[in-house]
């Protein structure tokens, strides 16, 4: 490498007229211009849940050397089939490389390294949603490893569809720090990066495998390479595989829809038997239940269960925060129901966005999935039906417009009459 | 040829009780201003380059975006190959900015040469407040310290812009920089605040008071006039950058609202008050800054006459013009500051008046650059480093005054506002003008400062370098700047305006990266010269103003004899004279000696 | 006759300095493409041409000062010129002339900038906001009026980053912040507002060409400000109703039926 040459050539100068200011300034400057050696981008383990499994050294080296060999590195990644699943079928390996490795362009002008160009300051090189930027900003962004995602056409536990995380990348996330990249990049583009999220995930999942299976071996016995392709890499595979059949299908809101009735019936539905009351506050502001975490957060301890009423507990639970913070984790932070006057809908405000995380509940965080009369069942049976659910949406929808949601109107200060 | 009779051994030679003690009374918290002001000097200098090290990571980003960066992608973004993350970016630029204007333009100009000079060109045995004088600098150590510890805070320095806009800054949670590091900007930035008004009392009152016999306000350098027109800006516009400072910390730690509006939600927490106007930051801030764009290059002008017209071997053209104009740039300077904030929201009917006033302060600056050439009409022109410097300040602020016009104007200002044609504006006056000058004067002044001659050939390589690289660096930006070219972008490139201007970038950071490189000569040239430059004696370039009559360096005391003012310090050339200067102290051929204050009348 | 001085140095300035605008306003290579956007507004080209008539002024005093401050370092460089120095120390008609001479020109720009600027920030066209465009970190979030063209109503079209306008017509836009300042800068417009949260301001403009272009955030707004990118897209009246109509029935998609699942891929 030619950089490496630079630094070859002017450091053997410094040796031979080494006492010489002159030249240990020109080492300095040739340092600066050629770079030197540009650090290489690596795969960082999850340490944070190594702990909570309790995996130590050497397995924790084990551990990377296995996701090297079956995953690659971030400069060159790779899927292997496993199982009956076809890794072409998941993720098109042109993606991979068109999202992976630094930022550059190819001989015909495609940008290469989307992903360390747009999303790595955040999400972090191995999707673990803590890159540089990602403590300075709320809601943090997502940790992929752990293979949930919150705004989806499919119920909780189903991975989204393909089309699910391109709408994201596509609309952003109003709310939050994630921005709409509709202007900034190409379709195929777009398609490229959700590919390499789904790379992410899968090689996290596979990494959380890995540290359960821990507690299987052992001491001395090695990994068993065919039983993990079987066991961990072929479910996380086909989990994005079987997610386009998962698909909710969501019938023609009643006619009704719209109607002051209609909007009577949400009402009644939020605070009676919906249960949203509780955590979106009597206000509608999100001002329920402030304590809780999402999963994310609970996935190295329980934070929202640990006791905290004599001193040593508390203590208990400094201590496991420190910890936690020493293993790379973001300074906790309660999840908090939305504020439903706003008019911000973070999963998207079309009707059947809304319907779906009243539906389906968010994964991840404590929303849960509407509770529904079973088919069949009387209206003796407590539960919601799907036009009750159309009314709570409608009821949704409407809030922000009421009279007190109104924000104080600003003052247009350096407005002048129109001519 | 000197009139001086007395002939001292010079150097510090008072004080003969060695020891720990002495030395730290001598060079460390010293009371003689030309300790102090090679302090300033010496502090500001290694600033300079902690400056020139940020600009270069703008450059970097800017020309190889989200490559790897040299020493600090090591450093500190190992884990993502090198490649800073963009609110470093923010970092460097606000940083950049910060250590420029407030470590090393101001305290180099007012602190370094302000202290070094005035007392030696008045004919001054010291500053009027000693103490206070130490204190002024150190005073800058704190805010050396506070802003040094904002690089260590969490986002690695403040990353508002130096301008330090609410609400960004304001509220903590709006940026990564807006926590604890811009806490610790804030208040350094007021150190420097504290540091620059204790000097500015200082300059005021020892140029008023202590002037030498004869020394007239019409026989001061301009250097002295420049000086003290600074110091009157210093001391009227710090305590409105003070106060606003003051109400931005507590706007950020005690609840107050002054610059937060009602409602205000950023980075999904709320702020905890409302019903203030961002708007009026601006105003405060503007109301200081302005003017202190003046007191970065007012004393640069002033040196750059006594350079121009000792080198030009004749008088300053126009001297009282000169000090008109100095007063009518200061005067002008406090209602001007509206042209920074024409597409802020501000009311557009201010535009109006604001670009009228803009339009205005150009003039006194026309006349300037009209009289440095009539001043080098008709000399004999020695092609020295200072004067090479001092002559490239003067084409350089012919570049950068006539920018200015195009963003005075409000329409045009609307389309150039915030893009490079800014960046090359006001770098084409600090640093084309004002650092260019204070290389000159560095070179000028280095004989008096350190008993020793600079090296003529490396410096002039020096200038060359410097002087081409710069114009690499900077005249592009304002073709950056026609395109629309926004500042403060790290990654422009993706927008359909601005993709073609990559390579154009890449030339300006391979020219920035040149110009840093050149100044390991300068470096080396100091530091070399200090040990083994040739002797200077006590006026090396034949120079009239009355510190060239003192020892190079002065003693403590500075002069060894009482010095007498006879006339201006422009009188080069004068057929009374044998030589073709004529210092300020040697009596005329009909005075009697030691006749005292009434020299004859000065020329004017 | 050439002889080696210091001053050919400064003669290369004024040359240097023109050559660059010269090959950048002709967009020759290497400059291709390094000057003023397209103009696509009606009243961009004042703006324009404001520009260029303070270029071709300060562009000629530019060369006037370079080339006499050359011609007096060749002349009277003392390597050369044995003539004992010009022993002035001013001139009172020369001070009064260039002082006068450059405070009327200073002057005459500025008066002559005054309708321009009232007609880019003062003087409003009679018509309601087509929309209302909020910077916030790091999108331009923009909500059009809709039908009763009455912004925060519930028949508000939303778009991230989209904005739409119609060819040939005035425009005003409401903008606003929700955070910190932003700067709503249209470089093709010739538009520049500052956004200030607490504050709903105006911009107007009327575009005259079919075409897709940027919308850029010019003030700091944060770590993010770099990609705080949308697109302006002028289309004609028809093709700007159809649009909106279809954004407005995207968003009240309320039904869904998943695609079916294509079993044949094996291939």
């Amino acid at each position: 490498m030619s950089r490496q040459n630079l630094f070859m050539i002017s450091a053997c100068d410094s040796t031979t007229v080494a006492r010489s200011w002159v030249s240990v300034l020109v080492v300095g400057l040739a340092l600066l211009l050629g770079g030197c050696d540009a650090p290489q981008a690596e795969f960082t383990l999850n340490l944070p849940f190594l702990h909570s499994k309790n995996v130590s050294a050497p397995r924790d080296q084990e551990i990377a050397n296995i996701l090297a060999a079956l995953f690659g590195t971030p400069d060159e990644p790779y899927l292997m089939s496993a199982g009956e699943i076809d890794h072409r079928d998941i993720v098109d390996p042109v993606s991979l490389k068109l999202s992976a490795g630094p930022v550059s362009r190819d001989e015909f002008g495609t940008a290469r390294g989307l992903y360390r160009e747009h999303c790595v300051h955040c999400h972090g090189i191995s999707g673990n949603g803590a890159g540089p930027t990602a403590a300075f900003l709320n809601p943090y962004p997502r940790d992929f490893r752990k293979g949930q995602f919150k705004f989806k056409s499919t119920p909780s536990g189903v991975k989204p569809t393909h089309d699910d995380l391109k709408a994201i990348l596509v609309n952003g996330i109003a709310g939050t720090a994630m921005p709409s990249f509709a202007a900034a990049l190409s379709g195929p583009e777009i398609d490229a990066l959700v590919d390499y999220v789904k790379y992410l995930t899968i090689r996290g999942q596979v990494e959380r495998s890995l540290c359960i299976s821990v507690e299987e071996l052992e001491d001395g016995d090695a990994f068993d390479l065919a039983a993990i392709m079987e066991e961990a890499v072929a479910p996380a595979l086909e989990a994005w595989k079987i997610a386009d059949q998962q698909v909710l299908a969501i019938p023609p809101r009643p006619d009704d829809f719209d109607t002051v009735e209609s909007l009577r019936r949400g009402r009644e539905f939020y605070f009676g038997v919906g249960g949203c009351v509780k955590c979106h506050g009597d206000t509608q502001l999100g001002d329920g239940v402030l304590t809780d975490y999402d999963d994310w957060t609970k996935d190295y301890k329980d934070w929202g269960n640990l006791p905290v009423t004599t001193p040593e507990q508390v203590k208990e639970k400094k201590q496991f925060e420190e910890t936690y913070y020493s293993l790379g984790g973001l300074p906790l932070r309660n999840i908090k129901p939305r504020n439903l006057r706003h008019g911000i809908y973070r999963g998207g405000r079309r009707p059947i966005d809304i319907y779906r995380r009243v539906r389906n509940g968010i994964e991840g965080s404590p929303m849960p999935a509407a509770a529904m009369r079973p088919p069949g069942a009387g209206p003796e049976v407590p539960g919601l039906t799907e036009s009750d659910l159309w009314d709570i949406v409608n009821y949704v929808r409407h809030l922000p417009y009421e009279p007190m949601s109104r924000p104080r109107a600003e003052e247009p200060l350096n407005d002048r009459p129109p001519r | 040829m000197s009139s001086v009779t007395v002939d001292h051994a010079h150097g510090a030679t008072h004080g003969q009780n060695a020891g720990w003690g002495h030395f730290v009374r001598t060079y460390v918290f010293s009371l003689d201003h030309k300790i102090i002001g090679l302090q300033f000097l010496f502090s500001t200098l290694l600033w300079f380059f902690v400056g020139g090290m940020l600009a270069l990571g703008i450059r970097w980003q800017l020309a190889y975006p989200w490559q790897p960066m040299p020493i600090i992608g090591r450093l500190l973004f190992a884990e993502q190959g090198g490649q800073i993350s963009p609110e470093f970016y923010t970092m460097l630029f606000t940083m950049h900015a910060t250590v420029m204007i407030f470590f090393v333009i101001i305290p180099i100009l007012a602190g370094a040469f302000g202290n070094y000079l005035i007392p030696l060109m008045i004919g001054a045995d010291d500053m009027a407040f000693p103490t206070l004088n130490m204190l002024s600098y150190w005073f800058m150590w704190p805010a050396f310290l506070l802003i040094g510890l904002s690089f260590f805070a969490p986002g690695n320095g403040a990353s508002s812009g130096w301008t330090s806009y609410p609400t960004l800054s304001a509220v903590k949670e709006a940026a990564p920089g807006s926590g604890m590091a811009q806490t610790l900007w804030l208040l350094g930035v007021t150190c420097v605040g504290v540091s620059s008004m204790m000097g500015s009392v200082n300059y005021l009152t020892t140029i008023i008071q202590m002037r030498a016999p004869g020394m007239t306000m019409f026989r001061l350098p301009l250097t002295i006039w420049a000086m003290f027109i600074t110091a009157i800006l210093q001391a009227f516009a710090l305590p409105v950058l003070t106060a606003a400072g003051f109400m931005q910390l507590m706007d950020r730690s005690l609840g107050t609202g002054f610059f937060l509006p009602e409602g205000l939600i950023v980075n999904n927490s709320a702020a905890a008050s409302g019903g203030g106007q961002p708007l009026l930051w601006q105003h405060l801030f503007w109301f200081y800054s302005h003017p202190a764009v003046y007191i970065m290059i007012l004393p640069a002008m002033g040196m750059v006459s006594d350079i121009l017209s000792c080198f030009a071997r004749k008088p300053i053209f126009g001297y009282k013009p000169m000090v008109y104009s100095i007063s009518a740039i200061a005067g002008l300077g406090f209602i001007v500051w509206g042209h920074h904030m024409f597409v802020s929201g501000m009311n557009p009917y201010l535009g109006m008046t604001f670009m009228v006033s803009t339009m205005m302060i150009a003039l006194p600056s026309a006349v300037k650059v009209f009289n440095w050439l009539g001043t080098l009409w008709g000399g004999r022109i020695q092609f020295t480093t200072p004067m090479l410097f001092a002559c490239s300040f003067v084409s350089m602020f012919v570049i950068g005054g006539l920018s200015g016009i195009f963003m005075a104007a409000t329409p045009v200002d609307i389309f150039i506002h915030d893009t490079y044609f800014i960046v090359a504006h006001f770098h084409y006056v600090l640093f084309a003008g004002t650092a260019m000058a204070v290389f000159g004067a560095i070179y000028f002044w280095y004989p008096k400062m350190f008993g020793r001659m600079m090296n003529e050939p490396l410096g002039k390589v020096h200038f060359l370098l410097t002087f081409i690289f710069l114009n690499g660096t900077f005249y592009p930006m304002h073709i950056l700047g026609a395109v629309g070219f926004p500042r403060r972008l790290a990654h422009p490139y993706h927008y359909e305006t601005f993709q073609q201007t990559l390579p154009l970038n890449q030339f300006i950071t391979w020219c920035a990266i040149l110009m840093v490189a050149s100044q390991v000569i300068f470096v080396f040239n100091f530091f070399f010269s200090i040990f083994f430059g040739k002797p200077a004696g006590r006026n090396p370039w034949g120079a009239n103003s009355l510190e060239w009559q003192a020892p190079s360096p002065p003693g403590h005391g500075n002069f060894d004899f009482q010095p007498i003012v006879y006339r201006g310090p422009y009188e080069y050339g004068s057929p009374e004279s044998d030589t073709d200067y004529y210092p300020q102290t040697q009596p005329p051929p009909d005075a009697k000696e030691g006749q005292g204050g009434s020299g004859p009348a000065s020329h004017h | 006759m050439f002889r080696p001085s210091w001053s050919w140095l400064f003669l290369l300035i004024p040359i240097f300095g023109v050559a660059w605008f010269v090959f950048a306003i002709n967009e020759w290579p290497p400059l291709a493409g390094h000057w003023f956007p397209q103009d696509i507004s009606a009243h961009g080209n004042i703006i324009d041409s404001l520009f260029n008539t303070i270029l071709w002024l300060t562009g000629a005093i530019f060369v006037g000062t370079g080339i006499a401050m050359f011609l007096f370092l060749h002349k009277y460089d003392a390597s050369y010129n044995a003539d004992p120095v010009k022993y002035v120390h001013g001139s009172h008609v020369l001070e009064v002339v260039w002082s006068i001479i450059p405070a009327a020109t200073l002057l005459f720009i500025a008066i002559y900038q005054m309708s321009a600027w009232a007609n880019a920030k003062v003087l409003r066209p009679n018509q309601p906001a087509l929309a209302e465009v909020t910077g916030r970190q790091f999108e331009w979030r923009i909500r059009y009026a809709g039908e009763d063209k009455i912004i925060g109503t519930e028949d508000d079209v939303f778009t991230v980053n989209d904005l739409h306008v119609p060819l040939n017509e005035d425009v005003v836009l409401a903008i606003k912040s929700d955070d910190v300042l932003h700067s709503f800068f249209l470089p093709n417009l010739r538009l520049k507002q500052d956004v200030v949260p607490g504050m709903k301001q105006f911009v107007w403009f009327k575009p005259l060409y079919e075409r897709e272009c940027d919308i850029v955030c010019a003030e700091l707004c944060g770590w993010g400000h770099y990609k705080m990118k949308g697109r302006l897209n002028v289309v004609p009246r028809q093709e700007f109703n159809q649009w909106l109509a279809n954004k407005r029935a995207e968003q009240e998609t309320s039904s869904f039926t998943p695609p079916a699942i294509e079993e044949d891929d094996e291939s």
